[in-house]
């Protein structure tokens, strides 16, 4: 018979076999919607899968895409028509050492599963992003930063050693001393895949911490309390995006001594009910009737007044996990800029230049009627990755919702920031950015920069079996 | 008219010349990556050449279906992902009307019907995983009743229109949008052999074509087409068998 069933093709029975399953393939979106792509699933439950899926591309010339909970708001965590290998099952706290501190994680752990499990134990990540829905892979590659980045560094900074696989080299051990380590960590998953990390905790006595919140009419005086305020463990700044500059700065320190059962998760997470009343996972839906230029500007002031009008000036309590991650108050919020797309601009500025740019982009932003939604700042000390993020800075994220009605609009923005900020000497985070051209990246990164991790590149994945689609879209790759 | 969704990876089937062709150009103008695959080689590479970066060439003829499954993974691959899958491949050859051929008949089930199903069946079974995805298949007027000039023509498309039907319930529920478009006579190749004058040219079948891409259901180009064949369809065999169209 010359036509084969379709069960046949199906299965790969007619002369030409179908190594790939279609029903595999799933639709991956960058946090927030702002990119998107299709790849074939695989889910890791150890480190053969990894080997295995090596192999598969190796042979059919498909790429191969390590990811965890999507929380990168563009593309460089996506890969269209790669195999993606889905780490989440692989996610063990494998050993917790009670005397030293050291965790050793499998990578697919998420900040929330490793500080529910260590914190009883009176133990703390040293450094934790604005949601603890980051695994621990994303978090290395990524090499996040904190509100604490200015005294504590990032969080590769607090690791022993790694378990890393790479197409090149297979599985090997890399010590936190070794002279690869700093491409690896912060290096955006183009070399390899961390499988597992030695992390160094932090002790804490205490499950709080003591917040101070204090309201800064001008970004000037703004500016002035993160320089004056260098005792201040964790710092970082809230602006009023359709103000001149006006916002609450916020300084928080650990609690000394305290009740133990501060330590307890029930303490740190008491209920799964916003004001007692609606459900967390539902509470997206009440933020999107705001999800506008009205709606954000009411919102921003009453957090103004609020700030201005609290009683008194003095600290207060709150628990580590609600101060951390304020970005999981509301879990799935960004579902609320559907069905347009939440756009981050993210840029580190040094400090010199830092309160004019600002300015400006503030400027530009309400002279277009663009305002963003949101507006953080937070100070930064030098990055050791060899694809570094920031020098002595602070930065700025602004976050921004694109339709169809303002992308154009907004794509120009975008444009005339990016090149203001790099006359400003600024710098641009990869996890937030799905716009940079080749010419911008070669603008945001040093020479010497790109050199280093093309070797690096060359040496641990020479074929591009793990080049993301920001990475081919920026053109840095083994074959640039 | 509206413009058509920003589709950013399409697979057209049958892109060599006419509708096809077309629409590969209308959606590379628009910013689109198209896998345009058809069985002539010549007129891919033109429009390859008229779009480069943008179009694909796939050569490939859609009744080799053993083959099909390496063709639609060579289109994905090469373009990064897919949104939009539309099987435009089509034949009508001259049949007298005292004419029974079977080599005629079998070529036109093979090619307007069979292979529809060889790549449909194939982008459903994606777009159903991926939950995201639209799938198109140019029907015809043609297909809404038996005709006396041309039984199997009428009859592929037919099934065509059936076919797709039952791709859109069984997607209903996936977000994967499956529509049904039936072209009335349009100025192309194929039907050169039927002296049509003063009917819809290629470019703007093409364009409603994609205007109405994602709106599901089945899709007339023309409000007067609706009309018309609704009317069609109501005539009662016993009189219609007598009416010479």
């Amino acid at each position: 018979m010359d036509i084969p069933t379709h069960s046949d093709l199906a299965k790969g029975n007619s002369s030409a076999p179908v190594a790939i399953r279609l029903d595999d393939v799933r639709r991956d979106s960058a946090f927030g919607y702002a990119a998107e792509a299709d790849s074939y699933h695989r889910v890791v439950i150890n480190e053969d899968d990894i080997a295995g899926a090596f192999a598969e591309a190796k042979r059919t010339g498909r790429r191969v895409l390590l990811r965890g909970n999507g929380r990168s708001y563009g593309d460089v965590s996506l890969s269209g028509e790669a195999i993606c290998l889905d780490l989440r099952r692989f996610c063990s706290i494998e050993s917790l050492d009670r005397q030293t501190g050291i965790a050793v994680v499998q990578a697919g752990a998420s900040l929330a599963q490793i500080w529910q499990y260590c914190l009883p134990e009176g133990w703390w990540l040293p450094v934790v992003s604005g949601t603890m829905r980051t695994t621990l892979a994303g978090a290395l590659s990524a090499d996040i930063h904190g509100k604490n980045n200015r005294h504590t560094g990032t969080f590769g900074e607090h690791i022993d050693w790694i378990d890393f696989y790479s197409p090149a080299r297979g599985l090997e051990r890399i010590r936190a001393e070794d002279p690869d380590y700093w491409s690896i960590v912060g290096g955006w998953g183009q070399l390899g895949f961390i499988v597992r990390a030695a992390i160094r905790l932090r002790r804490v006595s205490s499950g709080n911490v003591l917040v101070q919140n204090v309201p800064t009419p001008t970004l000037e005086e703004m500016f002035a309390m993160f320089e004056s305020d260098r005792r201040s463990e964790y710092q970082v700044a809230w602006i009023d995006p359709f103000s001149h500059g006006r916002g609450v700065y916020s300084a928080a320190n650990p609690v000394l001594s305290d009740e133990p059962t501060s330590l307890f998760v029930e303490y740190q997470e008491p209920s799964d009910r916003l004001f007692g009343r609606i459900r967390k996972d539902q509470a997206w839906k009440f933020l999107r009737p705001f999800t506008n230029r009205t709606g954000m500007r009411m919102l921003s002031r009453l957090k103004w007044e609020a700030a201005v009008r609290s009683p008194g000036t003095g600290a207060k309590m709150m628990p580590l996990a609600t101060y951390h991650f304020p970005l999981d108050y509301v879990p799935d919020w960004q579902r609320a800029y559907r069905p347009g797309a939440l756009r981050q601009f993210q840029v580190g500025i040094p400090i010199e230049n830092a309160n004019k740019a600002f300015a400006r982009f503030l400027r530009m932003s309400q002279e277009a009627k663009l305002e963003p939604y949101l507006s953080v700042i937070k100070r930064h000390r030098p990055d050791p990755a060899v694809l570094p993020y920031l020098g002595e800075a602070y930065s700025l994220a602004l976050d921004y919702k694109r339709t169809s009605r303002n992308a154009d609009r907004l794509d120009r923005l975008f444009r005339e920031m990016t090149d203001l900020a790099f006359d400003f000497g600024g710098r641009f985070y990869l996890a937030k950015d799905c716009f940079m051209t080749p010419a911008d990246a070669r603008r945001n990164f040093a020479p010497a920069a790109i050199e280093a991790f093309l070797v690096a590149k060359r040496k641990f994945d020479p074929t591009d079996m793990l080049t993301t689609d920001l990475f081919r879209r920026i053109q840095l790759h083994a074959n640039t | 008219m509206r413009n058509p969704p920003a589709y950013k990876y399409a697979i057209i089937v049958g892109a060599s010349s006419g509708i096809g062709a077309e629409m590969v150009r209308l959606l590379a103008e628009g910013g689109c990556t198209v896998a345009a695959v058809a069985r002539r080689e010549a007129p891919l590479k033109e429009l390859a050449r008229e779009y480069p970066n943008r179009v694909i060439p796939i050569v490939h003829d859609v009744t080799d279906f053993a083959k099909i499954p390496e063709v639609f993974l060579r289109c994905t691959d090469a373009m990064g992902g897919l949104d939009l899958v539309i099987y435009n491949s089509g034949v009508m050859p001259d049949v007298a009307p005292t004419e029974f051929d079977f080599a005629k008949d079998r070529q036109m089930i093979e090619v307007n019907l069979l292979g529809a199903i060889g790549w449909l069946d194939l982008a459903a079974e994606r777009f159903q995983a991926s939950r995201r995805g639209v799938i198109v298949a140019v029907g015809s007027v043609a297909g809404d009743r038996g005709r006396r000039g041309q039984p199997v023509y009428n009859a592929s498309k037919a099934g065509l229109h059936t076919y797709v039907e039952a791709l859109r319930n069984r997607l209903t529920g996936r977000r994967v949008i499956v529509t049904t478009v039936k072209p009335g006579p349009v100025e192309t190749d194929m039907t050169a052999h039927l002296g049509f004058r003063g009917v819809m040219s290629a470019r703007d079948a093409a364009r409603l074509i994609l205007a109405k891409s994602a709106r599901g259901s089945e899709q007339y180009l023309k409000f007067s087409h609706r009309v018309i064949f609704a009317t069609i369809r109501l005539i009662p065999s016993w009189i219609f068998r007598h009416i010479p169209i």
